[in-house]
């Protein structure tokens, strides 16, 4: 067992790296995503790189616990169809791990063990950068906390797309951003403050008619983050 | 045409005038009511919602979210005052009289004082003899129902074109107020219903007991929001397209604190709105930064909200709008900077 270790550590350290190439790259992919083990060294890996660069960014150990709770809670959410929304362009949102793009065919498109896999190691990669943001935010003001949420959201969000609905790659990049906005079951609904700044003003200023001057000043409110 | 304008203008003048004296009317029938028909319906279903007074429970609701709130509103003539207590999400209680507005934080002790024109020039807008309002949508009369314990007529008001919402909406008969309001998409389906739960109208609303509340701001730390009214042209901006049916309500240019923290100093938005009588749309504009403006969306920010966000070369536009992608998309290719 302990040469099955070895071979495995080789391997996800080819793949930090960016060595693995081919058969031997799927095959770290597919351990790693398999074994726990394997993902708690990738994690660490990554969080021993980021506290090297800065003593800011370790972790807190609940915020890790967190990010357990809420992939698992994204798991459980209905994947949506939103027809006629498409999303324009797109860059990766912090730059690290590529999240696979809707919009371009590369030659893994096809493959749908490459958009979990790939999803999932965007959210491995995000969560230490998450984490920290959301524990060092924990109990601050609402409006840290919406700003860490719109963070958190924003790096977690890009993960549905992949890891969850492995049936197609190409799925409309709009189920991202309208999983963050508008799912009806979604408890926390993390959203852009900026918007609901300008959303704010649109009702206030200019969002009534003269049907709708009443529902001009709700709608703040039936779309709000709930408090915390 | 005309002829029958002009009986529709005169049924609608014979209720006003018959609901005045506190007697029921007839309803008024419109089969195939024209633009003026409509001005017309829509400044009545205006005008009560400013002038008479009423207490009740307001209900929006969209999908399985649903917000409600408080209202009293009272008028005497020259003053409007209304207040507005949330009851679902941030407690907030929201003071109007006239143009002033002060929104209290109970949570955090904050008061927001402003002033509004929450219609702008749109009741002038509705008035004027140019009134091509409303040509886009299609006005039939549905019926009549019982909402909030009073006797409604539901109107319908079906767009002619796919870049506005259709609208059912339940005004009550004797005064027009509007009861309940329901938005629909191209294929009938509900987007949000805005509704009273319970509604007493007419209700003895103590004037100065609520301008007492609005100016005791002890405790408060009262804001004002840095907000100036302006125009599109001396901001430098123009649509080299009208997008149909809708017309510029207002524009203002706002110092907000959003950009801040991404630019040094202060840093100018400008919220331009446009209304085609029932929807309203606005264009907030700002300087393109790379770092917060990384990606050109279309969103459904839930209910009937659609919002459309591009970059318009040195500048970042976010249009919002209770209309159809399409239309906040037309917006966004028609504006140009001017200079």
């Amino acid at each position: 067992m302990k040469e099955l270790d070895l071979i495995a550590d080789e391997s996800l350290s080819a793949l930090i790296d960016g060595d693995a190439v081919g058969i031997e790259r799927a095959q770290a992919l597919s351990a790693l995503l398999d074994d726990p083990a394997l993902q708690r060294q990738w994690h660490i890996h990554h969080m021993v790189g980021d506290v090297m660069r800065s003593a800011e960014l370790a972790p807190d150990p609940s915020g890790l616990a967190f990010l357990e709770r809420l992939q698992v809670r994204l798991a459980t959410e209905p994947s949506l169809q939103t027809p006629g929304l498409a999303r324009k362009t797109t860059p990766p949102l912090d730059g690290l791990a590529a999240v696979a793009s809707p919009e371009t065919h590369s030659a893994n498109a096809g493959s749908k063990r490459w958009g979990v896999v790939s999803g999932a190691l965007a959210f491995g990669a995000c969560a230490v950068v998450a984490v920290v943001l959301w524990s060092g935010a924990a109990g601050t003001d609402a409006d840290t906390s919406s700003k860490v949420a719109s963070a958190t959201a924003s790096s977690s969000a890009a993960v549905p797309t992949g890891s969850l609905n492995s049936a197609s790659v190409d799925q409309p990049g709009s189920a991202v951003n309208t999983a963050v906005a508008a799912s009806p079951d979604a408890q926390v609904m993390l959203r852009d403050p900026e918007l609901d700044a300008l959303l704010s003003a649109h009702r206030a200023m200019g969002g009534n008619s003269a049907l709708q001057l009443p529902s001009g000043f709700l709608r703040n409110a039936t779309f709000e983050r709930p408090n915390r | 045409m005309k002829a029958l304008a002009i009986t529709f203008a005169l049924l609608a003048g014979v209720v006003s005038g018959a609901s005045a004296l506190g007697q029921t009317a007839p309803p008024v029938a419109a089969v195939n009511a024209t633009q003026a028909d409509i001005a017309e319906w829509l400044i009545r279903v205006h005008d009560a919602s400013r002038q008479r007074a009423y207490t009740g429970t307001f209900v929006v609701s969209a999908g399985s979210r649903m917000a409600s709130a408080k209202i009293w509103h009272i008028c005497d003539g020259t003053q409007q005052i209304e207040r507005v207590e949330s009851l679902s999400g941030t407690p907030r209680s929201t003071f109007r009289r006239n143009d002033q507005v002060i929104t209290f934080y109970p949570a955090s002790k904050i008061a927001v004082s402003e002033t509004r024109r929450p219609l702008g020039a749109f009741p002038n807008l509705l008035r004027s003899p140019d009134a091509s309002f409303a040509e886009h949508y299609v006005l039939k009369l549905l019926g009549s129902e019982r909402i909030a314990g009073l006797d409604a007529e539901v109107v319908q008001l079906q767009p002619k074109d796919h870049l506005r919402f259709g609208y059912k909406v339940w005004s009550e008969r004797k005064t027009g107020l509007m009861l309940q309001l329901q938005t629909l998409d191209s294929d009938g389906r509900l987007l949000e219903q805005s509704a009273f739960s319970e509604i007493t109208l007419d209700a003895p609303v103590s004037m100065e007991k609520l301008s007492t509340m609005m100016a005791n701001t002890e405790g408060y730390k009262v804001e004002r929001p840095d907000l100036k009214a302006t125009t599109a042209d001396a901001q430098g901006w123009a649509l080299r397209s009208q997008v149909p049916g809708f017309k510029p309500v207002g524009c203002y240019q706002r110092v907000t604190a959003l950009a801040v923290e991404a630019a040094p100093g202060k840093s100018s938005m400008m919220q331009w709105m446009f209304s085609d009588g029932l929807a309203t749309v606005s264009l907030f504009v700002e300087p393109f930064n790379a770092r917060r403006h990384t990606s050109e969306l279309d969103l459904d920010v839930g209910g009937a909200t659609r919002t459309v966000t591009r970059r318009v070369q040195d500048w970042w536009l976010t249009a919002v709008g209770e209309v159809p992608v399409a239309t906040l998309t037309a917006f966004a290719q028609a504006l140009e900077r001017k200079k």
